[in-house]
């Protein structure tokens, strides 16, 4: 469309049509003054502070809702709007508190740097302040609406960007304000305490509940959030080398936009906890005590090169972690593979299902990594299965609830539990849990049996489908009715929603975790590839990380059958490419994963572990088992920021660095690679961990010095093509796929993609001593098994009880009431907690949130590989529940 | 006996609250019991002249009752109707005259309008749409989808240049061209509505419409909504108007059973439905933007315009929102063409306006009237004057955000571009009329409250700027306003007026800035000389009470409810209008008063609440400025 052209302070300037005054302004460099406009919401036309004029017509208009109309003579600060512009904030400033001195929004207060722009030092009109009461029970949240000025930046953050709806304006006139349902307090309205509010807050009015210091921040550093995979963009503030405040970035081209959640807003206050390391620690005399970095750092070189020399490089192995960054998860692996000469090299997502996501990347090989959140809102229609992001990865889910809610789009959420998304979707499939590879499977079926497949991009990017297509038709539907408890007619339901539609996939752990994982991950490529949806915006799979740089780990190959970019250890091409890179000859022995490593641990054969930033003990099932196997090993180094249930069994410790106090690059769950600077200082004498394993590189007398990270980063970028953008130094930039699938390849040459066959498989029979079905999930107070999130100051302070969540129809049988304390027991292992009763829980379901307790729920489930047959999977197992007193 | 009569009686909102239906039902009775079988008892809608309520006419006499009781009905039989002679003790007096006028039709509030949409108002039963088909109701309607195109339709309103009688006078063809022409005139879903959400203190002229006429609004629509193609209307009465919602809903589903709504209407492929939605409760809904939220389940709060309904309204799709007035023209529009709706009024303002007219006036009542009349004729020749022979001191139009019109106005026309010039506006038709006894500051104030409190709070200018004007205004009623307070009342006047979002704000200051235009003089007496002028502002008065005219009835000493009323011995028994008063105000008690006593108001303890005032049977109590000092004393305690 043609630009339009208008006069704005006599200056000529054309914008695009529908732009606003406002906008058209401020990309001309003129600034008019705002409190309620933001880029991220929609405009209100509240504050009125941009009211500029048209000297044609005389109007007098607000800039931030008026478009521009062609040949406008627009003046923004002509002598009567700036008398109503005063008198605004002289009104505002009458209705305020003076309460400035004390306020912790300072400087920062945006009414009062406009004021002082203005020149509105006295105002002149009687004081008609508008006292509320202060708000301050919960932890996380300070509401004193007597500074609000109602410019509703809250309430839109939390219609249009959250998508909750736990406030909105009430009553009218002077009184009206934002409130909760009933004007209820936070902690019993629907908040999430995700904090957007309070970062979109011109004024104190909402403010974070500061567990140590009130008052602005000294400085402010732009950095990534270390908990999920959506790697939000964070502004941390600080004070003497504290984290005072976090906020979300208010940059454009984040993936958060302007949204954090709970965890990334309040819970990064572990960050100054007494548990932090500060200084090495070496095991001497049974004892743990403080040792010089040299000290340490030499007896871990000797140890390990002394035990591979003794017991061979199998004997060694490396778990690393997908919290740390792309860097440090090259440099550990590259020390395991070339210097220790072992492939047992794993990270921490292991546990969140790698070897599931590891099989599609096998099938697509590496195709379609790139999976921009925003697309989403761009898509057809949206499939949700075995993933409850509102909690797990809240900021994800606001992506789904916005594609619903804004923009119409279809979603359909198939999971046992009616979770935070049902109400937003079109279609719920309540299906038995580890069900998903049937419904799959039907749904192909249906779609197979109306003919509704995309039978162009079948012919040119896939095969096997015939194969495939016989398979579906002689399934049976009533088989799939049968596992997963969905009746025909909401199967049907659920094609109609499909047919015809390109699928974007949301996957979680539901499916990553589950005993039937590969089945379903297998038939939901089957179901992608047959409907079309993949390779394209708004359609492909999405899957759930539920750990920062889950991705940047993996693809830095800290993997025991993976080289750097995710290219296999046992193509001998590639290990040969490899060998060249590092001049060095590498072993073509497959490595230990995680699980293998505690096997050989318990076996006597594994007898030292490299721990980096993982939390073994907390994190992986049947905890005692971990300590008798970890018990066996001859030298164990646990590289860690806080003190842990690991590093208490460790010989070396060695204290890291938060993201927060180093540099580096974290991979998001979109293949999004973001750069991040130190914002604070590592506390006592810990070092970066990048700086550590390359002081140990020079300890084993490695000739390469890693002594900056630009080093490590052009090595990176130098020899993992995926990463070669890493180098430029910009705060961020995508991976570069390189896939053979001709469906990912730009020239559309390469392999095609195979379907897999339909397996069937028969309900899983019930258990008459474990007769209810445990589901384990998160809450979103806690990232993963709570190593970090539950030595906040202020989730100890929400005093949350992680209660098992109880049917009424189980609760009535079971004769158990809110509050009753319970024993849940597997054949693993028992646990206690208290009883919340959910009605929107089916009868036959509990669940029961991890992290809290130590993560002692991990008793109830058993060590076992993840994504193998006949693996239970540790996402659910079969318990039994029995009330405390009874056992008494 | 002689030929066929019918005995209209209203059942609008006003007469039922007076007693109509046990009017109607003693005519019923009467009826049956003198077995008169020539005469019909008829249910109808208002036909404006509340005041007079409960009412009833004698057709085809014309003869007009009033103030009806249930006894009336049993004179009115056997004289009028059994004997020919009108009862003319039930006539009604002319205000000034005090002579009876039997015939409604010679009565001036009749005689002066020209009713158009109200002329069946009162004559038609609301609740039977064939009555609405026997005076030619949904003919228009009928040649509009069969005979016309829409095009031809949205021209005619066009040319008629019917303006929107809801207040902001926008030109209603040009409206629809709009919304039909929205999103390139595509084939989408597009919807009417008709504002019936009137929430102006003292009107209701919409209400009368929809209790009188309810299907001269449905045809209206149906009209309207096939010419921007919309098969949605939506109806939003404010849930307080039960009558108005009743009848609609009597009225759209016996449209519905005649196939004027629903699908084919009159056979063609046009279809067309209607639905009511009640209003939530609150002023700012009657906003059109407000309006849509609420019909959509949202808090009634305006939004910024552009976009204009016309082109995304309801759910995101255009959007027709008239007035119901606005809707009630167009039948008579296509029925009698454009031409002769243009031919009324004055310059850009055509046709008739509808007023309801109130305050300190002999007739107060809805009236039709049309566009260019003078404001003197509506008050003094249809309004009868003001009552009791007082003064009469402005008028206040356009419902609480319109201005107050001093005397000098009586004599411009009532257009919207002529009230616009004054500082008011036309609005949806109040106009309250005030006498000498109100204070503008005070009335000022009054109408910003209303604002204030109805304001959606959405806006910095409204909702902090009128609380600062009601503040500003409460100090000078109180006396302690300052000479700098003027100018301030004037600049924020004008912040809230250019600033605001919606035409709520835009239009809140009128009565502040109006009055202080044309009554600055009563603002300086109360802030210079600490006086009101009008004596109502408490802090500025007092009591006190006339030895010459106090009878020591002791009435005003029990009624007063802090005691600061005492009974003295009169010191000189003096010989008072004695007599009469004496037995006037001993009538009641049915005891001797002692005139050898009077009452005295202690003003120490007196809140001037004003109830001694109001109870003194003979005028005794009387208002007087309150000595400076003791208003400087007030001042100082508010520091």
């Amino acid at each position: 469309m043609e630009e339009i052209s208008l006069t704005i302070n006599g200056k000529n300037i054309s914008c695009a049509p529908g732009t606003s005054i406002l906008n058209a302004a401020l990309q001309n460099g003129i600034k008019i003054p705002t409190l309620c406009h933001h880029p991220n919401l929609e405009p209100v036309g509240a504050c009125r502070l941009c009211l500029v004029e048209d000297e044609k017509s005389g109007r007098i208009m607000a800039s931030c809702v008026t478009p521009a109309s062609p040949n406008m003579v627009i003046h923004t600060d002509s002598p009567t709007i700036k008398e109503h512009r005063i008198n605004i904030i002289r009104l505002m400033m009458a209705n305020h508190p003076e309460s400035c001195i004390v306020c912790s929004q300072g400087n920062r207060c945006e009414l009062r740097q406009i004021a002082a722009e203005l020149g509105v030092g006295q105002i002149g009109l009687y004081p008609m302040p508008h006292y509320t009461g202060l708000e301050a029970a919960n932890p996380f949240i300070i509401r004193d609406l007597s500074k609000c000025i109602l410019c509703g930046k809250c309430i839109r953050a939390d219609h249009e960007l959250v998508v909750v709806g736990a406030i909105d304006y009430t009553l009218r006139g002077f009184k009206s304000r934002p409130a909760t349902v009933h004007e209820m307090p936070l902690e019993k309205s629907d908040c999430t305490f995700c904090g957007t509010c309070v970062s979109l807050c011109p004024t104190g009015a909402l403010s974070l509940k500061n567990t140590r210091y009130v008052g602005s921040p000294q400085n402010e550093s732009s950095t990534i959030c270390g908990f999920c995979g959506v790697g939000c963009s964070l502004v941390m503030g600080s004070v003497d080398g504290q984290i005072v405040e976090v906020n979300p970035s208010h940059k454009q081209d984040t993936v958060n936009r302007s949204t954090l959640c709970v965890r990334g807003h309040f819970i990064h206050d572990f960050l100054s906890v007494p548990e932090r390391l500060t200084s090495p620690l070496v095991r001497t005399d049974g004892d743990l005590s403080p040792a010089a970095w040299d000290e340490a750092l030499e007896l871990v070189a000797q140890r390990l090169i002394g035990i591979r020399r003794k017991n061979g490089p199998q004997s060694i192995a490396f778990l690393g972690s997908s919290k740390c960054s792309n860097e440090e998860n090259y440099l550990f692996q590259k020390m395991a593979r070339v210097i220790l000469g072992t492939n047992n090299v794993d990270n921490g997502s292991y546990g969140s299902g790698r070897t599931i996501t590891s099989r599609i990347n096998e099938r697509l090989d590496a195709g379609g990594r790139v999976k921009p959140l925003a697309e989403l809102e761009r898509a057809e229609m949206i499939f949700v299965i075995g993933a409850n992001p509102a909690e797990s990865l809240p900021v994800a889910s606001y992506y789904l609830k916005r594609a619903s809610r804004m923009n119409g789009i279809p979603l359909m959420v198939a999971d046992p539990r009616k979770t935070a998304l049902v109400p937003f979707s079109s279609l719920w499939l309540p299906l038995a849990p580890n069900s998903d590879y049937a419904m799959i499977s039907g749904l192909a079926a249906i779609l197979y049996k109306r003919g509704s497949y995309d039978k162009d991009f079948i012919s040119q990017f896939t095969e096997g489908f015939d194969r495939y297509g016989e398979d579906l038709s002689s399934f049976k539907l009533e088989g799939v009715s049968r596992v997963t408890g969905l009746d025909g007619e909401l199967m049907e339901r659920a094609a109609d929603l499909i047919e015809g539609k390109k699928i974007a996939f949301v996957i979680g752990h539901g499916i990553l975790q589950q005993r039937h994982g590969i089945l379903s991950m297998d038939a939901l490529l089957n179901l992608a590839l047959m409907t079309g949806s993949l390779g394209g915006e708004g359609k492909g799979l999405h899957f759930l990380t539920m750990e920062n740089n889950q991705m940047g780990a993996w693809d830095m190959g800290t993997a025991p059958d993976f080289l750097p970019g995710r290219k296999s250890l046992h193509n001998d091409l590639i290990r040969k490419n490899w060998e060249q890179n590092w001049e060095v000859k590498l072993s073509p022995d497959p490595g230990l994963n995680t699980i293998r490593m505690i096997e050989e641990a318990e076996k006597g054969n594994l007898k030292a572990l490299y721990v980096m930033g993982e939390n073994p003990l907390r994190s992986l099932p049947q905890p005692e088992r971990i300590s008798n196997a970890l018990k066996n090993l001859e030298f164990m180094v646990v590289q860690d920021i806080l003190a842990t249930e690991t590093t208490l069994m460790a010989d070396v410790v060695l204290p890291g660095a938060a993201f927060s106090e180093k540099g580096g690059s974290f991979t998001n769950m979109e293949g999004r690679i973001q750069s991040f600077e130190q914002a604070v200082a590592p506390p006592g004498e810990a070092k970066p961990d990048w700086e550590i394993l390359g002081l140990l590189f020079a300890k084993m007398r490695y000739p390469k010095r890693y002594s900056s990270l630009d080093k490590i980063k052009a090595e990176i970028s130098d020899l993992v093509p995926v990463y070669s953008a890493l180098e430029r130094n910009e705060e961020q930039t995508w991976i570069k796929e390189s896939s053979n699938s001709r469906l990912f390849h730009l020239q559309g040459e390469g392999e095609p993609i195979h379907f897999s066959p339909v397996i069937k498989t028969e309900p899983e029979r019930s258990d008459e001593d474990y007769p209810l079905r445990a589901i384990l999930g998160s809450l979103r107070y806690h990232l993963g098994s709570g190593t970090r999130t539950a030595h906040s100051v202020r989730i100890k302070d929400f005093a949350l009880k992680g209660e098992v969540e109880i049917s009424l129809e189980d609760s009535a049988a079971l004769k158990l009431k809110e509050g009753d304390q319970v024993r849940i027991s597997s054949a693993h292992g028992s646990i206690s907690r208290e009883v919340m009763l959910n009605p929107d829980l089916r009868p036959g379901l509990i669940f029961i949130p991890v992290a809290f307790h130590n993560n002692d729920v991990m008793n109830l489930i058993e060590l076992t590989q993840l994504g193998e047959a006949n693996s239970p999977g540790w996402k659910e197992c079969r318990v039994r529940i029995q009330k405390v007193e009874d056992l008494c | 006996m002689t030929a066929k009569r019918t005995i209209l009686v209203c059942q609008g909102t006003g007469c039922v609250s007076a007693g109509a239906p046990q009017i109607h039902r003693e005519f019923e009775r009467e009826i049956i019991e003198h077995k008169l079988t020539d005469v019909e008892v008829k249910l109808t809608g208002c036909h404006g002249f509340c005041q007079i309520g409960p009412t009833a006419i004698v057709e085809p006499d014309d003869i007009l009752y009033c103030r009806l009781k249930p006894d009336d009905v049993k004179d009115i039989v056997n004289s009028h109707l059994i004997n020919g002679i009108p009862v003319s003790k039930l006539h009604y007096h002319d205000p000034t005259t005090g002579n009876p006028i039997p015939k409604w039709t010679d009565i001036p509030f009749y005689n002066r309008q020209k009713k158009m949409i109200t002329s069946h108002c009162g004559y038609i039963n609301p609740e039977e749409i064939e009555e609405y088909i026997s005076i030619g109701g949904y003919r228009a309607a009928r040649q509009a989808i069969l005979a016309m195109t829409a095009e031809e339709i949205i021209e005619e309103v066009k040319s008629s240049q019917l303006r929107g009688r809801g207040g902001a006078g926008f030109l209603t063809g040009v409206k629809w061209d709009f919304a039909r022409r929205s999103n390139g005139g595509a084939p989408i879903q597009r919807y009417v509505i008709c504002n019936a959400d009137e929430g102006d203190p003292g009107a209701f002229m919409d209400r009368v419409i929809l209790e009188s006429t309810p299907h001269s609004i449905i045809e209206g629509m149906i009209i309207g909504a096939f010419a921007i193609g919309a098969s949605k209307g939506f109806i939003y009465v404010r849930a307080e108007y039960p009558l108005a919602i009743h009848r609609l809903e009597v009225a759209i589903s016996q449209a519905r059973t005649k196939g004027f709504l629903g699908s084919k209407i009159f056979g063609s492929d046009f279809d067309f439905d209607l639905q009511i939605n009640q209003g939530a409760g609150a002023f700012v809904s009657g906003e059109e933007t407000a309006l849509m939220a609420s019909i959509m389940g949202e808090r009634a709060s305006p939004r910024p315009r552009p976009p204009y309904p016309a082109s995304e309204g309801l759910w995101g799709k255009p959007t027709n929102i008239n007035n119901v007035k606005t809707y009630s023209f167009i039948p008579l529009i296509i029925k009698n063409g454009a031409k002769w709706f243009a031919d009324m009024g004055s310059g850009p303002s055509k046709g008739t306006v509808v007023f309801s007219l109130t305050g300190k006036i002999n007739n107060s009542g809805l009236v039709e009237v049309p566009m260019g009349i003078k404001l003197g004729e509506i008050i003094n020749d249809i309004g009868g004057g003001i009552p009791h022979g007082k003064r009469f001191k402005a008028v206040q139009t356009g419902g609480p955000s319109g201005g107050c019109l001093p005397e000098s106005y009586l004599d411009k026309e009532v257009t919207y571009e002529s009230l616009e010039a004054a500082g008011s506006i036309l609005g949806s038709g109040g106009m309250i009329v005030l006498d000498e006894d109100v204070c503008m500051v005070d009335i000022a104030k009054y109408f910003i409250n209303f604002t204030q409190e109805e304001s959606c709070g959405k806006c910095s200018p409204c909702r902090i700027g009128t609380e600062k004007l009601l503040n500003i205004l409460e100090k000078i009623v109180n006396g302690q306003g300052e000479e700098e307070d003027l100018g301030l009342l004037e600049e924020l006047g004008e912040l809230v007026k250019n600033g605001s979002l919606c035409g709520l704000g835009q239009t809140a200051p009128n009565p502040v800035l109006t009055t202080l235009r044309y009554f600055k003089d009563e603002y300086i007496a109360h802030i210079v000389e600490k006086r009101c002028p009008a004596k109502v502002c408490k802090a500025l008065i007092e009591y006190y009470i006339d030895e010459d005219t106090c009878t020591g009835c002791l009435l005003c000493l029990r009624s007063c409810p802090t005691n600061a009323i005492t009974e003295h011995k009169r010191e000189t028994k003096k010989d008072i209008k004695g007599k009469k008063l004496d037995s006037a105000a001993s009538k009641g008690k049915g005891k001797k008063k002692k005139v050898d006593t009077i009452c005295v108001i202690n003003l120490d303890t007196c809140v001037r609440c004003g109830i001694c005032f109001a109870n003194c049977p003979t005028g005794a109590i009387l208002k007087r400025d309150r000595p400076l000092h003791s208003k400087q004393y007030a001042v100082g305690s508010m520091q």
